[in-house]
């Protein structure tokens, strides 16, 4: 059974008539605690009576991990290069679905975004979509006076209008786009950022998707992409790593019908369906990854649609790691959540969906932070040759360990340079090959999330955004 | 697929609609086609090599955790890791399936090019089909039979050659992301896969970087995505050189090593070519390649190059013939009728080769270009798989090297159990000792560590093969003491063939 929330400050808001899930307001429960802190103690006992072997066993696991975790992603971006299976759609198909387009409910959470609320407002303003059945939401949050000021002084027009976040908790984003949810009369809801710039036909394209595909797909999910790639090295190697995730990795999950972790953005709903899944697990960080398993696990599936949502990549450090700390936060939780009932999620998910699942949620969280590790000790082996290094990789899981330093290192470069050529940006495509420095940044910011999951789960680190430059 | 096996498959969340059905049917249909064709090149001769028996030493030395292994393995271009590589995975199949690993290594090899070959495009194969007239024309030649029989690891580097040179003519069809990917990852491969891999490799992404230029020139391309495609295509090439270097770093201490023992024995192989009547593989090799590669850059260039390409082409085929035809002569003191029929399919061939390519009009289709050159590559392909397996040489340039008993009888007489060190790939193959008690084997020269020995072991030997350019190269160490010895070793004794065994002096006893 779901936990009841702890007493926080200020009020929690209250959702009417939603159903019950489990979420991430605790991040373990206690069976969970108790698992973990057995295991511990078990691999304790062992290192100390048997180090060496246990050493040795531990080594070898990871080993395995990594090379299933290589020839997974190999796997999946040569079936999305084989068999595309995105939702194209033609302009000379952009016709009313029925004669008439459907009611549109677009929700922009927003705090602290003062500055770059004018270039939203252009943004929503180049959208291609009749006003009479578009309602864009700006959900800004009652206490954040500068964000309000600035919405109030640009003399919004209809389909724009302000809607008010009562202060109450937790103050998270998804906690705003839930509160957004109710009393709208619109088909489709999809999400955007603060810095979003869609394409303009986006909301036109989803609409007619949804008529094409299946019943039980309950959202689409657009394309992300950054309007500033070229910023710095930061930008370029985050634009190819979103390239990778969304022009690689997930059309090779829908074509094979695995579950998709949503993007932060730009995901497209049946409207009706979010409200009967009770919309965002407002206690999780990545509360778009939770929710598109939470699709998952209900029938309800995922489709990619080619059309792309123009972000801004984090161009200053700090700023980077804040939000790539609460993604890999998240991933955590989410991962944490849907274990929490082993039986049903292994039975419900089969053997595939499986090692989808824990591959792509926890695998890829626990890879970003065990990789400096075994970088460390990559490097130590080849500058001092230490034969007690040596002990811990005997044959086979030398032979299985040098494949994943030596070539799976280099697969995860080149397939980010794939996805730059795939995405029509070859310029940045040597930056593909220089992922590893990105790589050491990513692990940084996992273990700053891992960390900060354990003291301060549901802080919520706001991405700071530009002007445009 | 059955509801239960749905389940335990894709789990109880989905719907049955959902799952992605995959037809097996032709896949099936496929693996019992190769199958069969597996099965009945199996019953066909098989001709061991020595290329097998230094694979197969490399590779016990290895799994033995030896030096001399993981020397072998990264610092022999000749004797390249691709092979020695494939040949363990084929090991551990064989030992499965009851099978020879060389047998099920060449099979899989052959037919394994063969599956890629059918694969292609119905009116692409009808093309590259009659290109492999030349191909058909070189099994007339007993040796070129010879080496489809041979079971030579080698024969491995095959299978990246086919995959990269079916996906390159998919490329220059489709211009499909995939494919030039593919092609590009293949030509890494063949980078592992020693000189004629290395340099097919090379000449296959000489080639789409020629077609991506002119697709750039043409407009055809964004000059962003012209670069981005290029990086794509040569970045696994580079990337499994640089991995070479630092294997060789790692493993030899010498980050070049691989490289400066290839060249001495290139530079050896066209002296050892002149001690015969007809071309050495190895001279075959540099025609070919430089040959092949400018046929390529002509063809790619414009139309105004193309006669002089298939002059080059014409020439490239006449080297093969006449080779062919040398051997046969040598072969067959009176094979005068071989020679004759291959003449005069020469004699119809290249003027039909000549005037189809430069008149014809269905031979201006863009994907024909590359193929054709690199059918000529196939053909280097065959040329050179030949070094791997030494020119069988008249006694006088390879006499047989002592027995191994007769050596460990000689200095067990003086020094009961004492050791000796043996250099080079040949040598420590043909004596291989996986405990290392009677030779220790080592690919490079150092006296320093020989000297070590000496002083650990007190009696060391060191055994020096005959300078016949064969088990070293000519401005090799060993060749200088083979000639006049050194001051810290002995003369012990000379075998018949001119081996000679060394005694290793302590610093102590310098001479």
């Amino acid at each position: 059974m779901p936990i009841e929330p702890a007493k926080p400050a200020m009020p929690t808001f209250h959702y009417p008539d939603r159903p019950v899930f489990h979420q991430a307001i605790v991040t373990f429960v206690p069976w969970q605690k108790i698992t973990a802190a057995t295991l511990a103690a078990i691999l304790l006992f062992w290192l100390i009576v048997a180090p060496y072997y246990t050493l040795l066993a531990v080594n070898a696991a990871i080993t395995v991990f990594y090379i299933s975790s290589m020839l997974y992603r190999t796997l999946l971006i040569d079936i999305s290069l084989r068999r595309s299976r995105d939702i194209t759609i033609e302009r000379s198909a952009l016709q009313p679905p029925n004669g008439e387009w459907p009611r549109y409910l677009v929700q922009i959470p927003l705090y602290r975004e003062g500055a770059i609320l004018p270039h939203l407002v252009e943004a929503m303003k180049n959208l291609d979509y009749p006003s009479d059945k578009l309602e864009i939401r700006l959900l800004i949050e009652e206490d954040d006076e500068e964000t309000m000021a600035v919405a109030k002084s640009l003399d919004l027009q209809k389909p724009l209008v302000i809607f008010p976040v009562p202060v109450s908790y937790p103050r998270t984003k998804p906690k705003a786009c839930n509160v957004g949810l109710h009393d709208s009369e619109a088909e489709y809801l999809v999400i955007f950022d603060a810095e979003d710039r869609p394409d303009p036909d986006q909301l036109k394209k989803a609409a007619v998707a949804f008529t094409r595909v299946a019943p039980n797909v309950a959202c689409i999910q657009a394309k992300l992409n950054f309007y500033n790639p070229r910023q710095n090295f930061l930008t370029r190697c985050f634009t190819a790593e979103y390239a990778t995730w969304f022009d690689l990795c997930l059309p090779g999950l829908d074509f094979l019908r695995a579950p998709i972790p949503l993007g932060g953005t730009s995901n497209h709903f049946r409207l009706k369906v979010l409200r009967q899944m009770g919309g965002w697990d407002e206690y999780n960080v990545t509360e778009d990854c939770d929710l598109g398993l939470r699709l998952f696990a209900n029938g309800w599936r995922t489709r990619i649609l080619d059309s792309t949502t123009w972000e801004q990549a984090c161009p200053r450090l700090g700023n980077w790691i804040r939000q790539r700390s609460r993604w890999v936060k998240g991933y955590i939780q989410t991962y944490s959540v849907h274990v929490r009932e082993p039986g049903k999620t292994t039975v419900g998910l089969g053997i595939f969906n499986n090692i989808h699942f824990h591959l792509l949620i926890g695998g890829s969280a626990f890879s970003q932070l065990i990789n400096p590790l075994y970088w460390l000790l990559a490097i130590y082996w080849i500058f001092s040759r230490s034969t007690a290094l040596s002990d811990f990789f005997p044959g086979p899981i030398f032979v299985m360990g040098a494949v994943c330093l030596f070539v799976g290192n280099f697969l995860f470069a080149y397939t980010s340079s794939i996805a730059c050529v795939r995405r029509g940006r070859g310029d940045l495509a040597i930056y593909g090959l220089l992922m590893p420095l990105y790589w050491v940044l990513m692990s940084v910011a996992a273990w700053k999330g891992f960390i900060q999951l354990l003291r301060n789960p549901h802080y919520w680190e706001k991405t700071q955004h530009f002007e445009n430059q | 697929m059955s509801k239960l096996s749905n389940r335990i498959w894709y789990g109880t969340f989905h719907r049955h609609e959902d799952v992605h059905q995959p037809s097996w049917l032709p896949i099936l249909a496929w693996i019992g086609f190769l199958a069969l064709v597996a099965a009945w090149r199996l019953r066909l001769p098989f001709v061991e090599t020595e290329a097998l028996e230094i694979h197969r030493a490399i590779l016990d030395s290895l799994t033995e955790g030896q030096i001399w292994g993981r020397q072998a393995l990264v610092g022999s271009f000749e004797f390249p890791p691709f092979a020695t590589l494939a040949l363990f995975v084929a090991r551990g199949l064989g030992g499965w399936l009851g099978l020879p690993p060389g047998h099920l290594l060449v099979a899989f090899s052959q037919v394994w090019a063969l599956f890629y070959f059918l694969r292609l495009p119905a009116t692409l194969r009808g093309r590259v089909a009659s290109g492999l007239l030349v191909f058909f024309l070189l099994l007339f030649n007993r040796e070129t039979r010879h080496i489809l029989y041979q079971v030579d690891p080698n024969w491995a580097m095959v299978v990246p050659a086919a995959c990269g040179l079916y996906h390159f003519v998919l490329w220059c069809r489709s211009q499909s992301l995939r494919d030039i990917i593919l092609l590009g990852v293949n030509c890494g491969l063949l980078v592992f896969a020693g000189p004629a891999g290395f340099l097919l490799g090379l000449i296959m992404l000489a080639a789409a970087a020629t077609r991506i230029l002119a697709q750039a020139r043409g407009s055809n391309l964004p000059s962003d995505e012209c670069r981005g495609v290029n990086l794509l295509a040569w970045a696994p090439a580079l990337y499994f050189v640089a991995l070479i270097f630092l294997a060789n770093w790692l493993i030899m201490r010498d980050p070049g090593f691989f490289m400066r023992r290839l060249l001495h024995n290139l530079a050896y192989a066209q002296d050892i070519a002149q001690t015969r009547q007809t071309l050495h593989p190895t001279a075959m090799l540099s025609w070919l390649t430089g040959g092949g590669m400018l046929v390529a850059l002509l063809k790619m260039r414009d139309q105004k190059h193309r006669p002089w390409a298939a002059a080059v082409a014409g020439g490239l085929l006449a080297l093969i013939l006449l080779r062919g035809g040398l051997d046969a002569i040598e072969y067959y003191p009176a094979g005068a009728a071989a020679l004759a029929i291959m003449l005069a399919l020469a004699g119809l061939l290249i003027p039909a080769w000549s005037f189809a390519d430069t008149h014809l009009p269905n031979r201006q289709h863009p994907a024909w270009l590359p193929v054709e050159s690199c059918l000529l590559a196939m053909v280097m392909i065959l040329g050179v798989l030949a070094p791997a397996e030494p020119v069988p040489e008249p006694e006088v340039y390879a006499p047989p090297p002592p027995h191994r008993l007769e050596i460990l009888a000689t200095i067990d007489r003086r020094t009961p159990q004492t050791r000796i060190m043996i250099h080079g790939l040949q040598t420590p193959a043909r004596f291989l000792d996986l405990r290392e008690e009677r030779f220790v084997a080592r690919l490079d020269f150092d006296s320093q560590t020989i000297r070590q020995y000496a002083r650990d072991e007190d009696f060391f030997y060191l055994l020096v093969p005959p300078d016949n350019g064969r088990y070293y190269s000519p401005g090799h160490p060993l060749a200088e003491i083979h000639r006049a010895g050194q001051p810290w070793l002995v003369l012990e004794t000379i075998w018949p063939g001119n081996w000679q065994l060394w005694r290793v002096l302590p610093e102590s006893e310098q001479l």
